[in-house]
């Protein structure tokens, strides 16, 4: 040991006093049971750390997670297009609408999820009313498939179909494209279960005009590279989830002069102005969703690796992928959001978690950036501004590392925690942090809140034993 | 300085956003630490350009580069500049030292968070329950790190497999149930201030570390390294690896020049295998085995081996030392007033916070003394007892043995139990003679002599004197650099009529001869 002791300490304090007299550098660790105290998940991440090794005596798993976290801060996602999606997803069937989340059945759905579903339906006119289109779904006429598939991200319900725009936002990097859908703003909207008739014309609106006018702006740009965006909304209190002011004003600003062209006459670049620079907030959510997608998708599949390169929910479960376990999907029930609520409205009234929007989590903003946004400590029921700070430290603790270029100016500029590893929010129990809005349980009503949410630990520890089954073998 | 292209080396960074003032601070920064003439770097907007521009700063690829890369110029030659490259790339991509950020006063909850937190770690301190401590032990092995494993209670399949894991990794595991070590010359666990020096220990226990380490510091000889090795490293299953490994880091040490082994009932094959290993060390090696009669193997190869811990120190004085007087070793011994105060004929009770201690103790008693004899540890020719009965007889215990430290703290951290398993001892009319021992060292409880000698007049108290007619023999482990001192511990003891001895060993045959009803 050259250089003297360094020493971390796990349990009775008393031994450091010799280390404090002869003043050697040492670390205390504030220590809990591993995985909550669970034997059975103790061992198997006691027999994940004794073995796999390479020949030089290398974690094979760490050495997976550390390609996969190199992939993740090396992706460089662009926005490039905006088409409809039946021109960007490969067979997407007439009578098919995506939802989020891990696949579910129409009968399981709930309520907000199946109020966007019938608002989709009635959108490509594939029922006359909300009673014919619930009986086409339930009688699987019309088919419900996951967006996890397409390729697809969506935040809430999640519901896409076959004429709505989305966006291509393609890893400069490793040339993987992702998709999501324009953002609608704020109000009754489609993600929230609403699907009455200014609802449906928003998202006409979306179609006909802003997605041709902004699909113009991005072509003659080239494209527009969001993490760049996304770096400094950092630094300007976004953390990407619940709160985008900051990047979707950038976002603006980026296309704003092509779109003057590209909207074909004062009235229509009127409302996209309108809507871009004063009505929507969240216009860039979905912009970063897929750049994490992206970013996320460039680190699925890696043999040994426990990164989680997804995590959704659909209303009703909790979902999530490890890249060494490709599609298979973990679940477990959804929580309930716990937070702020509008007035008038409870916890009574919440739906459990719902959305594919935790995969900006998973890249490492949104919850996991919580430093990043002081503004937010109050508004997502953090208490205050330490206990943010505390929050984002929690989050380093269990990640594989950090990503230099998402600065969180508040944590003194270290990077956003970076490439979240089952192993480590099994054995210390810290649970990715989400930051979600919180729908009505009944169709229709919309946001009634924003808060803080985790996955349930169940849907880690099974992951977890998955991945220690398939490498034991 | 005049500002050519040709002397312009550049970088751009495409899609790297850092806002300027981050950039500026980079800038002189990575300029101060490279030696370079000028760096500069900046988001590639056209303004930006125009500055690099009228500076002579622009490069054909930064005038590529479009507004969301980050781009780098660098006046330098060329093998400055490559430096300053490389400066500019670490710091956009180390993170910050968060010195005086409120984050730093959070305590980091995980292995691997005190190691990003303390930065080149190379050494584990475990001492939470067995259960958890080897899932701990086999984070710290994995990020590189030595592991003095306190903790106790870790299957023997489980100790294999760390064991393995830090061979692998060219690490060691000092434990499980490790009490002592010294690396660094600083003590972890219980260990003693002891003098620095030549002679490197290796350890099964830690209290057989703390004794040898001691009477060498007594003799004005010092320990270059000692390493606890665990209990059960010298069983077969095991095979000695962290022996083997400690051994290699002593041969290695260039301050080491004579090692002293002390092992616990060793395995037959691993001590073939040692024995080899020894000779062929190319330092001189001392052994000491508990629980060996015949040092056969030993002679064979060479290697010179004592029958106590005591004695393992004079030989090794004798070896390298001879100068040195080791008379201190047996000192104190009991003055002519104690050897009158003989107690009549009764039982030895035995009562250790260290297993080396109570082995040996029970070993030279049962050389001495007829009679059914018990401990709680394994010694040839004792019945082996839990130690939770009562029972007949001499008895050794270690109080310090799994059974007594499951779900509470070692008695050295909380002698309570110990204490009042004394008590207990000298209300027992069967008893004339109590065998204990006072241990100093790193994280042991302040001035035990002191509760000791309470614990002796609680006794007192309660028989209404007579348990005065017996008499507590005590050994002190402990050097002059303790905090207190062996020396003010020995007086609180002799003040108070304690008989105290130079030696664990030679506070046993004492004890011994007492309880024969005859004087030592």
């Amino acid at each position: 040991m050259p250089g003297g002791l360094r020493a971390v300490n796990i349990g009775v304090g008393d031994f450091l006093s010799s280390l404090r007299e002869d003043r050697a550098p040492f670390a205390d660790v504030d220590w809990k049971p591993p995985a909550r105290g669970d034997s059975e998940l103790i061992d198997i991440l006691f027999n994940l750390e004794i073995g796999f090794r390479d020949m030089n005596g290398d974690s094979l798993i760490d050495i997976a997670n550390h390609t996969g976290l190199r992939r993740i801060l090396a992706a460089r996602p662009v926005v490039r297009r905006v088409l409809p999606a039946r021109e960007l997803i490969p067979d997407f069937g007439e009578n098919v609408i995506l939802h989020a989340g891990p696949p579910i059945e129409w009968e399981n759905m709930c309520g907000p999820m199946r109020g966007a579903i019938i608002g989709a339906a009635l959108y490509e006119k594939l029922a006359p009313n909300e009673i014919e289109a619930a009986r086409l779904l339930r009688s699987g006429s019309i088919v419900c498939q996951a967006n996890f598939g397409r390729k697809v991200v969506a935040p809430m319900a999640g519901a896409v179909s076959r004429s709505m725009p989305l966006f291509l936002v393609e890893n400069e990097t490793a040339g993987n494209v992702a998709h999501s859908p324009l953002n609608e703003g704020l109000g009754h909207t489609l993600r929230f279960g609403a699907n009455h008739p200014p609802v449906l014309a928003r998202l006409k609106w979306l179609e006909n005009v802003l997605a041709p006018a902004l699909d113009r702006a991005l072509v003659g740009l080239g494209g527009v590279a969001l993490k760049p965006i996304m770096s400094q909304a950092l630094l300007m209190g976004d953390e990407m989830h619940q709160r985008n002011v900051a990047a979707s004003q950038a976002f603006y600003r980026s296309v704003a002069m092509e779109l003057v062209d590209a909207a074909e006459g004062s009235d229509r670049l009127k409302s996209i102005v309108s809507f871009l620079a004063r009505e929507n907030e969240q216009f860039f959510l979905n912009l970063a969703m897929a750049a994490a997608k992206v970013a996320m998708d460039a680190a699925r599949d890696i043999p040994h690796s426990t990164l989680i390169t997804a995590m959704n929910r659909n209303g009703v479960d909790f979902g999530v992928h490890l890249s060494a376990t490709g599609d298979r999907w973990f679940t477990a029930p959804s929580l309930y959001p716990k937070g702020f609520y509008f007035p008038g409205y409870g916890e009574a009234d919440a739906n459990p978690d719902m959305g594919d929007s935790a995969i900006v989590e998973c890249y490492g903003v949104g919850g996991m950036a919580l430093g990043a946004v002081p503004s937010a400590a109050h508004l997502v029921g953090a208490g205050n501004l330490m206990d943010s700070l505390e929050y984002a430290f929690d989050m380093s603790h269990i990640c594989s590392g950090r990503n230099p270029d998402l600065a969180i100016p508040c944590c003194d500029f270290a990077g956003a925690p970076a490439g979240i590893d089952v192993r480590k929010v099994v054995a210390t129990g810290i649970l990715p942090l989400i930051i979600s809005g919180v729908a009505h349980h009944k169709p229709g009503v919309g946001q009634i809140g924003t808060g803080l949410v985790t996955p349930p630990m169940e849907v880690m520890n099974k992951a977890l034993r998955a991945f220690h089954q398939m490498v034991a073998e | 300085m005049n500002g050519t292209l040709a002397k312009v080396h550049s970088l751009v960074l495409p899609g790297v956003y850092r806002d300027s003032v981050f950039l500026m601070k980079l800038s002189d920064r990575a300029r101060d630490l490279s030696g370079a003439g000028q760096v500069t770097a900046l988001m590639g907007t056209q303004r930006n350009k125009d500055i690099l521009g009228r500076s002579g700063l622009l490069t054909r690829d930064i005038e590529a580069a479009g507004p969301d890369d980050l781009v780098v110029a660098i006046d330098a030659a060329p093998e400055l500049a490559s430096i300053a490259e490389k400066t500019v790339r670490d710091l956009l991509s180390r993170p910050p030292r968060a010195n005086r950020s409120p984050v730093e006063s959070l305590a980091p909850k995980s292995l691997p968070m005190a190691c990003e937190r303390l930065g080149e770690a190379n050494l584990a301190l475990i001492s939470v329950a067995g259960e958890y401590a080897k899932y701990e032990a086999a984070q710290a092995l994995s990020a590189g790190l030595d592991v003095f494993l306190y903790s106790d209670n870790i299957s023997l399949a489980d100790e294999l497999a760390l064991k393995r894991l830090a061979a692998g990794k060219g690490r060691i595991v000092m434990g499980p149930d490790c009490g002592a070590a010294v690396i660094h010359n600083t003590p972890l666990g219980f260990a003693n201030r002891m003098r620095r020096g030549t002679v490197g220990i290796i350890s099964s226990t830690g209290t057989g570390l703390q004794e040898v380490g001691c009477l060498l510091d007594r003799c004005g000889l010092g320990v270059s390294s000692a390493y606890g090795v665990g209990e059960r490293d010298l069983v077969d299953d095991i095979g000695g690896l962290s022996t083997k490994a400690a051994l290699t880091r002593l041969a290695d040490n260039p301050k080491t020049q004579f090692i002293i082994v002390i092992g616990n009932c060793p395995g037959a094959e691993i001590r073939r295998n040692l024995a080899g290993l020894y000779r062929r060390l190319g330092k001189p090696v001392l052994v000491r085995y508990a629980g060996v009669g015949e040092y056969d193997m030993e002679d064979a190869n060479g290697i010179p081996h004592a029958g106590t811990l005591r004695d393992a120190v004079a030989m090794t004085v004798e070896r390298i030392a001879s100068v040195l007087d080791t008379s201190g070793l047996d000192l104190p011994s009991p003055g002519m007033r104690e050897r009158d105060a003989a107690p009549g004929p009764g039982f030895v009770r035995g009562l250790f916070s260290g297993g080396a201690l109570c082995r040996e103790s029970a070993d030279i008693c049962r050389a001495l003394l007829p009679g059914a004899m018990y401990a709680n540890v394994r010694v040839q020719g004792i019945g082996l007892i839990d130690g939770r009965e009562r029972i007949g007889g001499h008895v050794f215990l270690d109080m310090g043995a799994d059974g007594f430290t499951m779900g509470r703290p070692h008695p050295l951290l909380r002698p309570e139990r110990k204490l009042a398993g004394i008590v207990r001892e000298l209300c027992d009319p069967g008893v004339s003679v109590i065998l204990t021992d006072v241990i100093l060292g790193n994280a042991t409880v302040p001035d035990y002599a002191s509760q000791l000698v309470r614990a002796v007049d609680r006794a007192a108290a309660i028989t209404g004197g007579k348990s005065r007619e017996k008499r507590v023999v005590v050994n002190v482990c402990g050097t002059e650099s303790d905090t207190p001192s062996r020396s003010s511990q020995i007086a609180v003891l002799q003040k108070s009529g304690v008989s105290v001895l130079g030696n664990n060993a030679r506070a046993a045959v004492h004890a011994a001869k007492l309880s024969l009803g005859g004087t030592a």
